[in-house]
């Protein structure tokens, strides 16, 4: 009974949440009257249906979300191998130590500029997102290999387990649920600051590019439409990663 | 079969053996008593080569070593066969389940085990491995009388021919199993007892650490 109920909140909550933020937004739109400075809600979901007849929506939203999975992809691939060989090499903890907080305190702004002078627009894009992502992958990644104990480790060890057996049939199966996790929330963070960049270095593709355009022309409605697009993709990887997460758990818990 | 000479292990200032000797003979089951803090653990994982010594020497340690660990250490995403198989062909493996019983939980996870037959699996898995040395940290602990007896029937059913040396805080459990015990005290041998009779070894045992009991004043 109590479960029943928790699932029908569970569903609930979240469409009350979402039905407010829209009423918010109706009656300031309403109240401001300016479809230029707040276009209804009405008006931006007709923008919203509208994308998906466009062409030049379709390319620039693949061309982030390309950039995002290049940049999220080593980002990843450089946590974990960092966070591998923190708990590996004493001296290698201690490096990384030192360079995480520089690469977190970096001015994102400005690293996106000089980026731009050094290199082109696009690089630009993939490497600040990487650089913002990287701290925050690498906090999961090291909580993603905790879960591969120690106990585990000198079982192994013991038994003389081959490598590859290890890695494939017993460490990677026991961090890859919080890994997926961490790759959905990840994932989200990453095509939200993709786009930022993409905005700041004024890429000639991209959801940035898009929005810049609107907003030079005053496409408010527009804009709010490919918010909800970027939104709602972020929403649908970490929920889909949650969900396979919940699914790798369940089948031995 | 395993020789222990001079054994030096430090941890930072604290000395838990400074000139330790000990021989195990072939085929024998030795038991090791001690308080806690004896080092009794070290010195198994000193064996298994997990943990490094400070000075002296292992003697024909074989090269393949079982060990039971104080918890299982099954792996919780693999099912009681696959965990097996880790360490032995799966026929074996099959061959081995069917022998303890436990033929129709070759499918399961282990968090769907008993307490119990988890622990037969990672004894199952020790044996399957097939090393001619078997260590044990306190094999039986938290476990109910009935399935201490018979997990240690058990053992013993899958331990002919096998060198054992276990570490335990039960003196029945040593009694019980063993052909010998030793009693460890602050890194030295304190008491060494062959088990001629189980009943007296038991009671010499007993004595034994009824006498260190310190008295209130």
């Amino acid at each position: 009974m109590k479960n029943k109920a928790n699932k029908i909140l569970n569903i609930a909550v979240p469409l009350v949440t979402f039905f407010c933020i829209f009423a918010l937004w109706a009656a300031a739109a309403a109240i401001t009257d300016e479809e230029i400075i707040l276009p209804r809600p009405s008006s931006a979901l007709k923008e919203f249906f509208a994308l998906f007849a466009d062409k030049k929506f379709y390319r620039a939203y693949f061309t982030t979300l390309l950039r995002s999975l290049i940049a999220f992809v080593v980002s990843f691939a450089l946590a974990f191998a960092a966070a591998a060989g923190a708990r590996k090499s004493r001296n290698a903890a201690r490096v990384i130590g030192t360079l995480l907080p520089l690469v977190r305190a970096l001015p994102t702004v400005a690293v996106v500029l000089l980026l731009v002078l050094w290199t082109s627009s696009r690089t630009a894009a993939v490497v600040v997102t990487m650089l913002v992502v990287l701290p925050t992958l690498y906090t999961n990644a090291e909580s993603a290999l905790s879960a591969a104990d120690k106990e585990t480790a000198e079982m192994c060890r013991i038994y003389h387990i081959p490598v590859k057996t290890r890695v494939f049939k017993i460490y990677l199966p026991q961090i890859l649920p919080p890994a997926v996790v961490a790759a959905g929330a990840g994932f989200s963070l990453n095509l939200k600051l993709m786009v930022a960049a993409e905005v700041i270095a004024a890429t000639a593709e991209g959801m940035g590019t898009l929005l810049n355009l609107d907003k030079i022309y005053f496409e408010s409605a527009h804009m709010l439409a490919l918010v909800l697009v970027i939104v709602l993709t972020g929403i649908l990887v970490e929920s889909a990663a949650k969900g396979i997460a919940k699914a790798m758990v369940k089948k031995y818990a | 079969m395993l020789e222990i000479k001079n054994l030096k292990k430090n941890y930072g200032d604290l000395c838990v053996y400074e000139d330790f000797s000990l021989f195990v003979a072939d085929g024998e089951t030795l038991a090791v008593l001690g308080a806690s803090g004896a080092g009794k653990t070290t010195l198994l994982n000193i064996v298994a080569g997990i943990l490094p010594f400070d000075g002296g020497e292992l003697v024909d340690v074989p090269e393949k070593v079982s060990y039971i660990f104080q918890s299982d250490r099954l792996i919780k995403h693999m099912t009681v066969l696959e965990n097996l198989t880790l360490v032995a062909d799966e026929k074996r493996a099959k061959d081995y389940l069917l022998r303890a019983g436990l033929a129709d939980f070759a499918g399961e996870y282990p968090l769907h085990l008993s307490a119990g037959m988890s622990r037969r699996v990672a004894i199952l898995r020790a044996f399957l491995y097939d090393a001619p040395l078997v260590l044990m940290d306190e094999p039986f602990r938290n476990l109910d009388l009935a399935l201490k007896y018979e997990l240690m029937e058990f053992y013993k059913s899958l331990s002919e021919n096998k060198t054992a040396l276990f570490v335990t805080h039960d003196v029945t459990e040593a009694a019980y199993l063993a052909d010998r015990v030793i009693v460890l005290e602050k890194g030295r041998i304190a008491m060494d007892l062959a088990v001629k009779n189980r009943a007296n070894t038991e009671e010499t045992l007993k004595q034994y650490f009824f006498s260190k009991i310190k008295k209130p004043q």
